[in-house]
């Protein structure tokens, strides 16, 4: 019998916890747009670096600085700078990540505006320099909103976080509105107000950016593996927090899922 | 600058066609535009229908869709514009519905497209997505799909290739007169003489006439709201579901975009705030509603953005015609049918304008088409891209499976994109699921490098930088 191929898009804990789990009795290459395995994690993250020296023993085959495009039963489409191909492969493991809701997603109102980003586009742009604003506010109390404000602090910009469902005071908040949902940003080219809710009660928080850290869900965007019912595992723990642990554990038990399957389509 | 035949005012979908139609003429033409990019009002803010026809036959609206809407698949093969004939059916779900349909069938047939009063069972063989609750319909077998933003963007290239100026951050300050004439349009950097006038301004129609001593018009904002929805829900859609109109309803439609989503909408509110671009949930929450009746399968959960829209409301519907005061001056401008209307406005214009003395014809040299950008998305063959530019292999948007070569293609050639907006105009990037939580940040380096400004400066959307 031949070695069933796994292409796995996502070289994050996950992937590479997934990848080392069926590394050795798959046949399994990891794919990341990125140049280097690690995801949100980093190269550096000591995890990172024993699970890809596992992936590396179980002959696990790397294919980084390449982004996976559409999956068509049986093989998938890559691009790398200058290589366009199929790559084929019998199951298709999706562990790209996640990412926080748009403002459609969020129901957040009003106009498009300059200074409403994502906290995943933040994070570049705070990293290059850019003052993304003197007085923003953080909506959402997540992974994501926990990266924006440590670049934030490096800055000496207050932040200021409005989360609908917090639990316990974020340590990196200066100030902290929980419960409040954000519903309708304002402004004339550039955001000036923000108006939040919580329950009659309505206030507007006069801001210069408004960046976007909740309603985490999963990042899919690989044609042909959108939704939990197409033919691709997806191992995506969607969670305004996740520790490492519980990634590994997540990926790990989608893996053993995807072992012991004799159909395709597992959806984690 | 140097003077020209003709300044058009207005860079929206009907001033750039007119633009691209002069450009293939001997007439000089210069076209001032007062926002970043061209396509950045009512163009872009447009549920993308190329209609078929609309209102009663004969009258002006009729004729110059009539003379735009076969025209089409010829004119987006040329200029790489996406554009489908997918056909519309206006469902009726009641009985008060069902009795507007004859009238409705006799303006379309006067119009000289195809229609069909169908029955419910029909409609939904159609479309199957439509409810079980839509009694009869109007089959509109010619009604389109058209990227208007794409459109727009491309008749301003082809107007630049053929020698046309397109003037951005141009807002018209004053139009010089002499002698009961237009002679010039003076922006903020300076005045260029111009031998005839035409005003595209859209909204600003009143404004623009008025500075240039023309018939008064009263205009004002019409905003519309709309959801737009991904591709899971888009991909299924085959065909555009329009609403009956009723005295006391909107026409909220559910409309399969040329990418594959579908927009829901638009509202219609009047007002006076021409900025106002506002959503707000109630009426978000309507047109759900009202298009959730027609197709019970819409649902929010695939909702990846709302956006609202100003178009020009008026009392007179449309006007392609020289002033009553002014006889170089021409006014072309209508309510909501602009992006329909286009083609065959563009055309009466230079009758209009050679009637009034301009003296313009056919270049032969003129080019008729817009090099085509290869598109990753839709390539058959994606795989020989990379020969070509191996920036292909390079995809900064993965929801919309945007390459590097096609965002260097937008921020290079004729009318180069300036901003993010102006790049998802051209390319879509940051225009999908994700809004650009992928490859926004990345979108904004490549704009910082092509303008040699620093990402912080770099236009996020008209009027506003990354940067605070």
């Amino acid at each position: 019998m031949t070695v069933e191929r796994v292409a796995i898009v996502g070289a994050g804990i996950a992937g590479l916890a997934a990848a080392a789990e069926l590394a050795g009795e798959r046949s399994v290459t990891v794919i990341d747009r990125l140049p280097a395995v690690g995801g949100e994690s980093g190269y550096e993250h000591p995890l990172v670096r024993s699970l890809e020296a596992a992936c590396r023993d179980g002959d696990v085959s790397f294919l980084l600085g390449t982004t996976a495009l559409r999956w068509a039963g049986g093989r998938l489409l890559i691009a790398a700078p200058g290589s366009i191909r199929w790559l084929e492969a019998d199951r298709l493991v999706y562990a790209g990540g996640c990412r926080p809701g748009t403002p459609a997603e969020l129901r957040l109102a009003g106009s498009r505006l300059a200074g409403v980003v994502s906290a995943t586009v933040a994070v570049h742009l705070l990293d290059a320099g850019v003052r993304l604003g003197r007085n923003p506010i953080l909506l959402g109390e997540s992974d994501f909103a926990a990266d924006v404000a440590r670049r934030l602090r490096r800055t000496d910009t207050p932040v200021r976080v409005v989360a609908p469902e917090a639990i316990a005071t974020p340590a990196y908040a200066d100030e902290w509105w929980p419960g409040w949902h954000g519903s309708r940003a304002r402004g004339v080219g550039r955001v000036r107000e923000l108006e939040i809710t919580r329950g009659d009660r309505r206030e507007w928080l006069a801001c210069d950016a408004v960046i976007l850290a909740d309603g985490i869900r999963p990042l899919r965007n690989v044609d042909g593996a959108l939704a939990a019912g197409d033919p691709a595992t997806f191992i995506q723990l969607a969670a305004a927090h996740a520790t490492v642990d519980e990634v590994v554990a997540f990926a790990r038990a989608a893996a053993s899922l995807l072992r012991s399957a004799s159909m395709r389509g597992v959806a984690a | 600058m140097r003077d020209v035949d003709v300044a058009v005012v207005g860079g929206g979908v009907i001033g750039t066609a007119i633009a691209a139609r002069l450009s293939a003429t001997t007439a000089s033409v210069c076209l001032f535009e007062r926002n970043d990019d061209v396509g950045d009002e009512a163009s872009k803010g447009n549920a993308g229908i190329a209609s078929s026809y609309y209102a009663e036959p004969g009258s002006l609206d009729a004729r110059v869709i009539q003379a735009t809407y076969p025209r089409w698949e010829d004119i987006c093969a040329r200029l790489d514009v996406p554009f489908r004939r997918v056909g519309g059916i206006i469902t009726a779900l009641s009985d008060e519905e069902v009795a507007q349909l004859p009238p409705k069938l006799e303006e379309a047939l006067g119009c000289g497209v195809r229609a069909e009063i169908i029955d419910g069972r029909r409609a939904r063989e159609l479309e199957p997505l439509i409810s079980s609750e839509c009694l009869q319909a109007l089959w509109l077998p010619d009604e389109g799909i058209i990227d208007p933003m794409r459109l727009t963007v491309r008749l301003a290239q082809l107007a630049a290739l053929n020698g046309a100026h397109i003037r951005l951050r141009s807002p018209v300050i004053d139009v010089e007169r002499s002698g009961g004439k237009v002679v010039g349009v003076r922006t903020p950097h300076g005045l260029v003489g111009a031998r005839f006038v035409v005003n595209a301004a859209g909204l600003g129609l009143g404004t623009i006439s008025e500075l240039a001593g023309g018939e008064p018009f009263r205009l004002w904002p019409r905003k519309g709201e709309y959801w737009l929805l991904d591709r899971q829900f888009g991909s299924q859609l085959r065909h555009i579901v329009f609403a009956t109109p009723l005295p006391d309803t909107k026409g909220i439609h559910v409309v399969p975009t040329t990418n594959g989503t579908a927009l829901l909408g638009p509202s219609a509110e009047d007002n006076d705030r021409p900025t106002d671009k506002e959503t707000d949930s109630p009426t978000l929450t309507y047109i759900y509603e009202r298009a959730r009746r027609m197709v019970p399968s819409v649902s929010l959960d695939y909702a990846i953005k709302t956006f609202a829209a100003i178009r020009p409301a008026s009392d007179e519907r449309i006007r392609v015609r020289i002033d009553a005061q002014v006889p170089n001056l021409i006014h072309a401008a209508n309510r909501s049918t602009g992006v329909s209307s286009s083609l065959g406005t563009a055309d009466m214009v230079l009758d209009l304008l050679n009637a009034a003395g301009l003296g313009a014809t056919e270049r032969d040299d003129a080019l008729d088409r817009v090099p085509a950008v290869p598109r990753l998305r839709d390539a058959p063959d994606p795989e020989a891209l990379p020969a070509l530019d191996p920036r292909y292999g390079q995809v900064v948007c993965v929801c919309e499976q945007v390459s590097a070569a096609e965002i260097a293609a937008a921020l290079e050639g004729p009318l180069p994109a300036r901003s993010i907006d102006a790049v998802q105009k051209r390319t879509r990037a940051t225009g999908g699921r994700c809004q650009g939580a992928v490859c926004m940040a990345g979108v904004a380096f490549m704009c910082s490098i092509a303008t040699g400004l620093p990402p912080g400066e770099v236009q996020m959307v008209s009027g506003g930088t990354f940067g605070a």
